[in-house]
């Protein structure tokens, strides 16, 4: 008898069709809601929350590749014991419920240092808190994702480019990072959805004041606590839509 | 003249390894072969030699500089072989040189193409298509493009079929010979050292046993482990040695039976390879080389290798031995199990080597 090469057998693609089922009939609902009868919004009351939530999004998903990807570099390529502490350390906001982030970064900004860093940027119940808690919550996702994704790319691959005599910088832009690629962009696309659905962190430290902190995934709260529903469910539409075209531009560039 | 590169008392561990403290020079232009078993610290050696591990102590020298102050030209070629998944074949060709920031020699480019084979694959996208041999002559190009002073080759054959590595071996010895590069060349590969090597280097678990020319490393290893390593049949332990003028009386220490030998020195074993033992033949006349050392021997075991045949014959005395020979011999005589057969273990061909 031949061997089965899928061991599941039936159950996974059954359970891939259920599950896309599911999420088809959530999504179905929300875009009956947000697409049949009347009551039109003013745009602005979906276009300020989404230009905010991509702002927001992709400067805490910037920040985050910019930091989080060397720090994951290290973990991937370290030996040393003392880097699983640090690893666990960057680990831990992924298991924090975004709510204590945020309420750690409020009890964070009110006594120094990070003040004085309140003083200078001023982050609660403004743009930079938005920012901030969301790259807070989106570090650890960059930072797990990219270290499997170096461990992944061989380091012998570095070193032959270090001895026929290319420079450091060369070695990131041509060897490093472009072998590490599929893993990078997916932190980043991780992380960039991550941020433009992140409610928790963001309300507890930036609120949801219109036009200045309030974002889609704030914006769907206060829509449904107004019990305007219809506007809650356009407003998760714009939400999945736009996390669907970043995704797919992701995966364009990643084919590359 | 300095070698242009030189190992001073290197010493190198990795977890309980040891490497070392070894000392090795390497004239420029030389093809120096390390073979060892698997194991033996070859791989480490090599990466030592160029920095990626912390050494214990012990200097390494390029043309009599220190080595991390003179930038020398240097291609390595490891066992996973360096190419890079992201970039299409031509641009892993390339890659050594984009490193150095230079252009390709567009003769020697078209040259090495050419001589490698690796026209039809160079417009491929992904390398990771390329056969493992393909990929093998792509990244030896790819290193040559650089014009490397010292290479560095780590088990360049071993993924290849037994058929195709003579090819790889003609090849990287025509290369040495038209480009004059100096080569560092480990391998476990006995076969491949005598091949390449104008000189071998032995290491056998972290430490260099003897550095000799191939010929002098056949006929003449300098210890026990040495020879087990090439040739682990025939070493006899010695109960004593007698000189006998130019030559040497060597008794046997559990079988009575005295050798003569050419080879003066002492040792706690004597040994003869399989291929120096010769099957003598009742129709002829024995020629000089073999007038002594001959004993009567019944064949025990008859092995056929890959065009050659593997006796274990045991001498009347109890003697154990064992020959290869050319096959033709061995089918023309109908030789069987309990075969009575007449060999000799030439004294030239006899060596003596310490325990340790």
């Amino acid at each position: 008898m031949r061997a089965p090469s899928n061991p599941f057998g039936l159950a996974s693609v059954s359970s891939a069709c259920v599950l896309a089922l599911f999420v088809a009939l959530l999504l179905g609902n929300l875009g009956h809601l947000a697409l049949t009868g009347p009551g039109r919004q003013p745009a602005g009351a979906v276009l300020t929350p989404l230009a905010l939530s991509l702002g927001a999004a992709a400067a805490a998903t910037g920040l985050a590749l910019v930091l989080g990807v060397p720090a994951a570099y290290f973990l991937a390529r370290t030996t040393h014991r003392a880097a699983s502490v640090l690893g666990l350390l960057l680990d831990l906001p992924l298991v924090l419920s975004p709510v204590a982030i945020g309420t750690a970064l409020l009890l964070f900004l009110h006594r120094p240092p990070g003040a004085l860093l309140e003083e200078w940027v001023g982050f609660t119940f403004r743009f930079p808190g938005v920012v901030l808690a969301q790259f807070t919550v989106v570090l650890a996702v960059v930072v797990r994702t990219a270290t499997a994704a170096f461990a992944q790319a061989n380091p012998a691959w570095e070193r032959h480019a270090a001895l026929y005599g290319a420079t450091r910088r060369f070695i990131l832009l041509r060897v490093t990072l472009p072998a590490a690629k599929p893993g990078l962009l997916a932190a980043l696309a991780l992380a960039f959805g991550r941020a433009l659905g992140e409610f928790g962190a963001t309300v507890t430290l930036a609120g949801t004041i219109p036009g200045r902190t309030e974002t889609v995934a704030t914006g769907i709260a206060m829509a449904l606590a107004s019990g305007e529903l219809r506007l809650a469910a356009r407003l998760s539409w714009v939400l999945v839509a736009t996390a669907a075209i970043v995704l797919l531009l992701l995966r364009r560039w990643g084919e590359r | 003249m300095k070698p242009l590169v030189a190992l001073e008392q290197l010493a190198v561990r990795r977890g309980c390894f040891t490497l070392g403290p070894l000392s090795l020079e390497v004239p420029e232009g030389e093809y120096l072969v390390v073979v060892g078993p698997s194991g033996a610290g070859k791989t480490l050696l090599l990466e030592s030699l160029v920095g990626w591990h912390m050494a214990l102590g012990g200097t390494r020298l390029w043309r009599g500089e220190p080595w991390e102050r003179s930038f020398p030209r240097v291609a390595h070629l490891s066992q996973h072989l360096p190419l890079l998944p992201h970039l299409s074949v031509k641009e892993n060709l390339l890659f050594g040189l984009a490193c150095r920031q230079e252009k390709p020699d567009p003769v020697l480019l078209e040259h090495l193409v050419d001589i490698l084979g690796l026209g039809p694959y160079l417009s491929r996208p992904d390398v990771r298509t390329l056969s493992r041999g393909e990929q093998q002559r792509l990244a030896l190009a790819q290193a040559l493009l650089t014009r490397p002073e010292l290479l560095l080759l780590d088990e360049p054959s071993t993924a290849l079929d037994p058929h195709r590595k003579p090819e790889l071996w003609r090849l990287l010895r025509h290369l040495h010979r038209e480009l004059g590069y100096t080569v560092l060349h480990v391998t476990h590969d006995r076969q491949e050292a005598f091949f390449l090597g104008q000189r071998i280097a032995v290491i056998l678990g972290g430490k260099l046993e003897q550095l000799a020319s191939p010929g002098e490393l056949y006929r003449r290893p300098a210890t026990a482990a040495v020879a087990r390593f090439f040739a682990p049949e025939n070493l006899w332990p010695v109960a004593g040695v007698t000189p006998e003028g130019t030559r040497q009386s060597v008794h046997l220490a559990e079988y009575p039976v005295r050798l003569v030998v050419d080879h003066l020195g002492n040792g706690d074993l004597v040994g003869i390879r399989p291929e120096e033992v010769a099957l003598l033949d009742p129709h002829r006349p024995l020629r000089e080389q073999v007038q002594e050392n001959r004993f009567a021997a019944v064949v025990e075991e008859l092995v056929f290798l890959d065009g050659q045949a593997q006796l274990a014959v045991r001498t009347s005395e109890g003697l154990p031995v064992t020959l290869r020979l050319p096959l033709c011999p061995v089918l023309d005589r109908g030789l069987a199990l309990g075969s009575p057969v007449s060999i000799c273990l030439k004294p030239r061909s006899l060596y003596l080597v310490p325990e340790t």
